[in-house]
């Protein structure tokens, strides 16, 4: 149970895809750590010629829904189920929970747009020197505009 | 919210049957209580082992610019004490209930790895990051080896 609208810590966040597209969340397995896209708002400029105040005036742009990317300990049933979404390219929705709710399943959902895909997947660094599991790691390209809904 | 740590965790282990199996009600907080007999009689004295320890070490927490936000990281040592013959394997097995214990709950989260009410604090997370292995020779002819496992948890909860 986490402690309602209080800062919460990453343990027990969840990035998860839509495996039917009718809302059936699955957790990714093996995730070792992900990094929520960096969304963006671009600059459009409405300066004109004849204002009178000489500084540059400024009104927001296109949105940019930005990329999310995720780091998973390579396991091939986990592995398999990412190359498939790579290699067919295949749109889905992924979101990102975290664990801010009453219960780890109840918390904030960030949504990725409708029609999220895989746009970079491969393993780290195969080692002799290693002890590590072997990691992979990739990039989800985020469409359109994404949803965010605060923890029940 | 008056929370202290190891005053839960405590309760949180005498709850679980399965360690409680082992040890009883022998879960102490810092150090176990001092035996009111002399040693040679306490080997067939009602018995002290196998038995927990449990210990805060460090506790540091979270501020923001305008204070404390309530969030601690407790690092916790949970000590497993066996003695005997049979004392490596009790604490082998008191460390293993100890990792597994679900305080009371069958269906709870295991204690490594643990989320969600301890007593009267929300527990973020609790890993167990260390696991250390020593005995404790015996001084006297007629005293027997303690084994001990030290268990390093991080627990991180709000008070």
């Amino acid at each position: 149970m986490a402690a309602p609208n209080l800062p919460v810590i990453s343990y027990l966040g969840t990035l998860q895809v839509d495996t039917t597209g009718s809302g059936a969340w699955a957790d990714i397995g093996q995730v070792q750590k992900f990094k929520p896209p960096q969304m963006k708002v671009g600059d459009s400029q409405n300066t004109y010629l004849q204002q009178s105040a000489p500084w540059r005036t400024y009104q927001p742009g296109w949105g940019e829904p930005g990329e999310a990317t995720f780091t998973i300990m390579m396991r091939q049933s986990d592995y398999n189920t990412l190359f498939g979404y790579f290699t067919n390219r295949t749109s889905k929705n992924f979101r990102i929970r975290y664990n801010d709710g009453s219960t780890p399943s109840s918390g904030s959902v960030l949504t990725f747009g409708s029609a999220a895909y895989i746009n970079e997947l491969g393993d780290d660094e195969v080692s002799r020197d290693s002890e590590l599991p072997i990691m992979t790691s990739g990039k989800i390209k985020v469409s359109g505009l994404p949803t965010y809904a605060p923890a029940t | 919210m008056a929370s202290d740590i190891e005053v839960n965790l405590i309760g949180y282990l005498k709850a679980d049957p399965a360690l409680g199996a082992l040890v009883a009600s022998r879960v102490y907080s810092e150090f176990a209580p001092q035996p009111a007999t002399a040693p040679t009689a306490l080997q067939t004295a009602a018995p002290l082992y196998p038995r927990v320890v449990v210990q805060v070490v460090s506790s540091p927490q979270e501020y923001h610019l305008g204070g404390p936000i309530g969030m601690v990281h407790a690092r916790v040592q949970v000590s497993c004490l066996g003695r005997g013959p049979n004392g490596k394997a009790d604490a082998v097995a008191v460390a293993l209930a100890v990792k597994n214990s679900q305080g009371g709950n069958p269906t709870g989260p295991k204690l490594d790895g643990y989320h969600g009410t301890m007593g009267d604090m929300n527990v973020q997370k609790a890993a167990l990051t260390d696991r250390r292995r020593s005995v404790e020779g015996p001084t006297h002819a007629d005293e027997l080896p303690v084994r001990r496992i030290d268990l390093d948890f991080e627990i991180t909860y709000y008070e």
